[in-house]
């Protein structure tokens, strides 16, 4: 029998020093989400307050030191917990002396912190052994000249506490490898103000302090706490899945309020697969108007709302980053804004918070802090918060639309109560003045009567030219669409095996009448297609517009009914690139009925050669637009009557068309003149825009 | 008889809520002396439609809009999305406007064949045909090569009532041309993070000459 010596090699995983890096640096990649770590440590060891301050970091070289009052480390809380990496989270639920759920810090945004710096010391003073302090020092030199973590030994000194040192833990981080910028400093008084719910009425009993002029003005503003210049503030709850949700007005009275049901109309009343939280939401009408009634000025409420608007999450009273943050609307409050302005808050124009109880288990965040992982639990807290906010929306809206509806009805009744207070007034006139001043008053009666007229008219003009786009808009496919497609292909197979059956006798038979065929084709979608594109929502937009690229597209639209009328357009732009604020469908609306305006014209005159000339010319700061024709010019009407709703000369026509190149040319703060007979022979209207560049 | 890859396409569905089309649709198809399967609806649902087709045709041709009348309760879009998915070569075939490439979009990834009526003929049914059998064998031609792509964020549109857009800039495709995305084509993850000027990955078919025929997938942060 052999012997068998069986040896063995005890070993153990180890890491490369450049971990330290991985594990910090790339998953915490800003300093204030590292300070923000270290901040929650102190909270998570029941500090009452924690003082951040930043010396000398305007160039590399500086420190950054934290100290609380918490409750210290032991030896053993350093070696099993301060400098264990990636802790698990089941180990963080007990609950503290104080209550607290820890925050459940997993060590790697301490550690991006700490490797800020070349040197860091820590010295702590444990409230269970009250007569000692323990020091460690990280010098992170030592571990990039070692190949891995263990080979660099860490020693904690014990030392003998002063009897006048109290509780609590110092980090110093020594030697900062870069300068901390002014934004980097803004950002972290922001966050540490925003971190232990500054809004809520309750006292929680941890203040993070971070010593910078910049941490001192933003809490004077935080402190301001303008709830109660809100014009109404949404309250909804979520327990066991089902939604509830409240409006009340400033003075905290109850304005609307509904059931699980009613927010869940969407998904037929399904419970939300979310934990439950509460929410509030305050929303400000940031208006002149609004604020004439309140206390607080306007600029001071949007500067805080701009520093602290949009809805912040809390998670057992510790904000939630990045909810809230400048550019993070993660509820989508602002598309929604842009959807229905009217009725919808936005980040600038609210502030709110989602407040979890506890620690949801549910609710998973990101090892690197950017939020929760988007779990189904918190995909159901989102679509329950929006569908609060439609609901919020639905109802702010009817209430709109009743008011419009009462004061529509209250004006005539304004006026008789007007009217009876002018007689009332007139009685007080002496006898022989009072003939002289009903007449007046009559006269300008009379006149009121008929500009009302006129506008009567303009509306009911502007609401049947509205039905008549929205019609042509609608039906634009069903009336040519599935012609237009099926002659288009008729044609082509026709062609195709009349080439094929008919070979050199198709180009003498056939060709001719199919090409004349395709042409008149091709030129029917052509009123559908403009249509259509007039309509384009975007084009309603206010922005920048450059009114060459406008006029030419406008031009290209028209141009299968002007080439129809055999008319022969000519651009004369200026030189440059001419751009003003505005919508394009003012531009579009301007020349497009100039155009018609000009073809109406060349028809009626029965003008051969027919002429239309589109000129632009820049003056500083205004475009000037000139279409002239060679039609009869003006006739029949006063120039100055060309311009008002319902004047025209052509039979059947509006009489609206160069109305709406009136407003439209107001409306982006111009000027409209005519000419009866210009340069061409017919009329020449000219436009007059201010621009802002070219 | 068109031959893809050594099996003959030998029946076609034509689907078109409009006799006369679904006429000439057929025509064209028996041109190239396949037997047209003219499909006289109504469909109530996209999956019964498809059902009637795989059981029938080796290939289809359907018109975008099928709902205007009581023919369908879905979009040509949809349908031949759906046949792609089964890998049944199909052609969507429309004169549309601008506002039914919205509707368009989404699916585009899984259509092979777009074509306008005047660009119909027995020439580019067939390449049509051959085209979607290529990609479901995973072979591009140059219009449909999928591509990682870095794509811009122009503008955002969210004008009320309406289904917020974004107009989006592929510089590696054509830095001139914006190409308009309804937000809900996105994933949900981007919403939050659409502003002017932010930067995503996707891939698309960059290869593409038309600005309706690029199809958008697999999004990324940049």
């Amino acid at each position: 029998m052999v012997d068998v010596v069986s040896t063995q090699t005890k070993t153990t995983l180890r890491f490369a020093t450049a971990i330290l890096r991985r594990l910090g640096e790339e998953l915490n990649p800003t300093m204030d989400q590292g300070v923000l770590e270290l901040v929650k440590n102190s909270y998570d060891a029941d500090a009452l307050s924690c003082m951040v301050s930043l010396r000398n970091v305007d160039q590399a070289g500086g420190t950054l030191e934290i100290v609380d009052d918490g409750i210290g480390m032991v030896p053993d809380d350093i070696v099993d917990g301060w400098l264990v990496l990636g802790a698990s989270e089941k180990e963080l639920q007990t609950v503290t002396a104080l209550g607290r759920i820890p925050t459940g810090s997993k060590g790697l945004g301490r550690l991006a912190c700490l490797r800020m710096g070349e040197r860091v010391e820590l010295v702590t003073r444990p409230n269970k052994r009250p007569t000692e302090q323990f020091g460690l020092e990280l010098v992170w030199k030592q571990f990039d000249q070692a190949d891995t973590v263990e080979q660099v030994p860490l020693v904690i000194a014990h030392q003998k506490r002063s009897p006048k040192a109290t509780q609590g833990t110092r980090i110093a981080v020594h030697d900062l490898k870069r300068p901390v910028t002014r934004p980097e400093v803004e950002r972290l008084a922001r966050a540490m103000i925003l971190l232990s719910d500054p809004f809520g009425t309750k006292t929680h009993g941890f203040r993070s302090v971070l010593d910078a002029p910049e941490f001192k003005d933003l809490s004077a503003l935080v402190e301001k706490r303008y709830f109660e210049q809100a014009d109404y503030h949404v309250h909804a709850t979520a327990s066991a899945g089902e939604a509830s949700v409240g409006i009340v007005d400033w003075r905290g009275k109850e304005l609307h309020s509904a059931d699980h049901k009613t927010v869940a109309r969407k998904r037929k009343g399904t419970l939300y697969e979310a934990p439950d939280f509460e929410f509030d939401l305050w929303v400000f009408l940031l208006s002149a108007e609004s604020f004439s009634t309140k206390t607080a000025k306007l600029p001071d409420v949007r500067a805080w709302l701009k520093q602290f608007g949009g809805v912040h999450i809390y998670e057992n009273d510790l904000r939630v980053p990045p909810y809230g943050n400048p550019g993070n609307d993660w509820l989508e409050l602002n598309v929604l804004r842009a959807r229905s302005p009217e009725e919808r808050p936005s980040t600038n124009t609210s502030i709110g918070r989602v407040r979890f109880e506890g620690k949801p288990k549910c609710l998973v965040q990101k090892t690197d802090r950017s939020g929760y992982i988007e779990s189904t639990a918190f995909t159901e807290v989102k679509a329950l918060l929006q569908d609060v906010l439609d609901w919020t929306a639905r109802i702010r809206l009817q209430e709109a639309e009743k008011h419009r509806g009462t004061e529509r009805g209250a004006a005539p009744k304004t006026t008789r109560k007007s009217k009876k207070k002018l007689d009332d007034a007139l009685k007080q006139v002496p006898p022989k003045a009072r003939a002289q001043v009903e007449e007046a008053i009559e006269a300008f009666e009379k006149a009121r009567d008929k500009e009302v007229d006129t506008l009567k008219r303009e509306v009911q003009l502007y609401r049947s030219l509205s039905t008549a786009g929205i019609t042509a808009a609608t039906f634009a496919h069903e009336s040519a669409g599935n012609q237009i497609k099926a002659l288009t292909m008729a044609l082509k197979l026709i062609e195709s095996k009349g080439k094929r059956e008919l070979a050199d006798r198709y180009e003498t038979t056939l060709q001719q009448p199919v090409s004349i065929a395709r042409r008149y084709t091709e030129s029917l979608p052509v009123l559908g297609s403009a249509t259509l594109r007039l309509l384009e929502g975007a084009k309603r937009r206010v922005g920048r517009v450059d009114v060459h690229d406008a006029l030419l597209s406008v031009l290209a639209l028209l141009q299968p009914f002007i080439a129809g009328r055999e008319i022969t357009v000519e651009t004369k732009f200026a030189k440059g690139a001419p751009y003003l604020n505005g919508t394009e469908a003012a531009i579009e609306s301007i020349l497009s009925n100039l155009l018609t305006n000009s073809m109406s014209a060349l028809e009626r005159g029965g003008t051969k050669e027919r002429k239309i000339e589109i000129r632009t010319a820049l003056h500083p700061g205004k475009i000037i637009l000139e279409v002239l024709d060679n039609g009869p010019g003006i006739e029949g009407l006063e120039p100055s009557e060309i311009w008002l709703p319902g004047y025209t000369t052509k039979v059947g026509g509006t009489g609206l068309g160069l109305t709406i190149v009136r407003d439209a040319t107001r409306d982006l703060g111009g000027e409209v003149a005519v000419e009866e007979r210009g340069e061409l022979g017919g009329a020449t209207l000219r436009i007059e825009l201010p621009i802002l560049g070219a | 008889m068109v031959q893809v890859h050594g099996s003959a396409i030998e029946r076609v569905s034509v689907i078109d809520d409009d006799p006369g089309s679904r006429e000439l649709y057929s025509l064209y198809v028996e041109e190239l002396s396949m037997q047209a399967l003219r499909e006289n609806g109504p469909f109530t649902s996209v999956e019964a439609c498809v059902e009637r087709v795989l059981g029938a045709a080796h290939a289809a041709i359907s018109d975008f809009k099928l709902k205007v009348k009581t023919y369908a309760s879905f979009n040509g879009a949809e349908l031949v999305a759906s046949l792609y998915d089964k890998k049944l070569p199909s052609i969507l075939c429309t004169r549309f406007e601008f506002a039914d490439l919205d509707e368009i979009r989404p699916y585009r990834q899984r259509i092979p064949a777009l074509l306008r009526p005047d660009e119909l003929d027995v020439d580019t049914i067939a390449h049509a045909f051959e085209s979607c059998a290529l990609e479901f064998r995973n072979e591009f031609v140059q219009t449909r090569k999928p591509w990682k792509t870095l794509i811009r964020i122009e503008d955002i549109h969210a004008d009320p009532g309406r289904e917020a857009a974004v107009d989006v800039c592929l510089p590696s495709w054509n830095r001139n041309v914006m190409v308009k995305l309804q937000r809900s084509e996105l994933p949900e993850w981007m919403h939050a993070k659409l502003v002017a000027d932010a930067h995503f990955y996707a891939v698309v078919n960059i290869g593409a000459e038309r600005p309706e025929d690029l199809y958008f997938s697999k999004w990324s942060e940049s």
